[in-house]
Parts: C-alpha cells; structure tokens; sequence
C-alpha cells in the first residue's frame, strides 16, 4: 500500500509514466504542484481510472482548474487538503517521491 | 536497520541526482542500513564502461560503482524495460547489476522500508 507522491508535468519529467510502470494494486497516487496537469490530459486520465488519486485542493484553486475538474466524469479525483494528505501519508506503508 | 531502496531515474551528468544519490547510498551503507539500489529510465546508462566524466565537467562518481560490494551493497537492479529501450544488452554493462522485469522492481519497492528517488 504505497503512496506515490508526483510533484513535476509529464510534459517535462518521466515521473509519473515512471510511477505507472512500477505501482500495484492497493497503492495511490497523489499529485501535487505542476503534476495536477496530469488530469488534462486525457491520455492520462485513461491510465488512471483504476487508480486511487489525490490532489491537493490548494493546488487545484492556484490555477483556476476546479472546473476542469468537475468536467472529469470517468474516475473518481479525490480533491483533499494538507491535512488530509498527512492522513493519506499515515494511511500507506510508505511514501515515495518520484 | 533498515531497508533503504535508492532508485535513480536521470540521466548521468545532465543533473546532480544521480551523484547525490550515490553519495546517500554510500553513507546509508556505511551506517550499516541494508542498501538497495534501483537504476530505471536514463539512469541505466551510468552502468556502461568506459564513461569519462571530466570531459562533461563533472566529478567521476561512477568509478565508485565497482566499489558497491565493498560497502556491502548486493542488490543493484537494471530496469530491463529502459534497458531495452535504449539498446543496451546484458553484456554491455560494466558491473554486474540484475537486470530485471518491472514487476521484480514493483517488488523491491515494496519491500523497502523507505525509497529515495534520485
């Protein structure tokens, strides 16, 4: 039960295709800063759908993207705050940044 | 003592993770943490021969590499998928790193107490 924790656009970084290649059933990924970009591109949303996401509410407002959001009908994005992140962290095994 | 699994993900020379990276690995293993160390995308081409550094400005921390079991570091895993990608085989690489299906590396993961992503 691992948290995959992706901070950087996969415009720019290989991170989260990393982070797909390696993660297994029962982990969860949460997306913060420039890595809530993942979620407007549907050819991501598509490798998603059997994952448990999370991204930070603060994130998402920064950038005016909370309606974009709420257009993504095929998955569930759970949209949480700080607090709720520590929760998560305590909630898996173990965190890993790529 | 705990399971430290380092993966390493970028490029030689284009960036400092790599070499930091080794640097932690070392002293994790050298405070007798059971050391783990994963090289995935780019990172795979540190385990070439005949690499010289100074020619790209930068210190040759891969000489080190051939000094992995003296710290008592056993596990060093190749990502077959980048592996491939880039056409390296098995033979090319100048240590004799595992080179394993991404499943095994799934696995190693797993089972570490922590992962540091370099």
């Amino acid at each position: 039960m691992i948290l995959h924790h992706i901070q950087t656009s996969p415009s720019h970084d290989n991170a989260m295709r990393l982070c797909l290649r390696y993660i297994r059933s029962g982990d969860s990924i949460i997306l913060t800063a420039d890595a809530v970009n993942v979620l407007l591109y549907q050819e991501w949303l598509n490798l998603l759908t059997a994952v448990p996401v999370y991204v930070l509410k603060d994130e998402i407002e920064a950038r005016g993207l909370a309606g974009k959001l709420a257009d993504i009908s095929n998955m569930k994005i759970n949209v949480i705050d700080v607090d709720e992140f520590v929760n998560q962290t305590l909630h898996h095994s173990k965190v890993i940044t790529w | 003592m705990k399971k430290v699994c380092i993966v390493f993900r970028h490029s030689p020379y284009g960036t400092t993770h790599t070499r930091e990276g080794i640097d932690f690995a070392l002293l994790s293993a050298s405070f007798e943490q059971q050391v783990s160390l994963v090289f995935c995308d780019e990172a795979v081409l540190h385990l070439l021969p005949n690499q010289q550094a100074e020619l790209a400005g930068s210190k040759d921390y891969v000489a080190v590499f051939k000094a992995f079991d003296l710290y008592e570091i056993e596990t060093v895993l190749a990502c077959k998928a980048s592996l491939d990608a880039l056409g390296i085989d098995q033979n090319e690489l100048a240590i004799n790193a595992q080179i394993v299906e991404a499943a095994t590396i799934s696995a190693a993961l797993a089972d570490a107490d922590e992962v540091l992503v370099f």
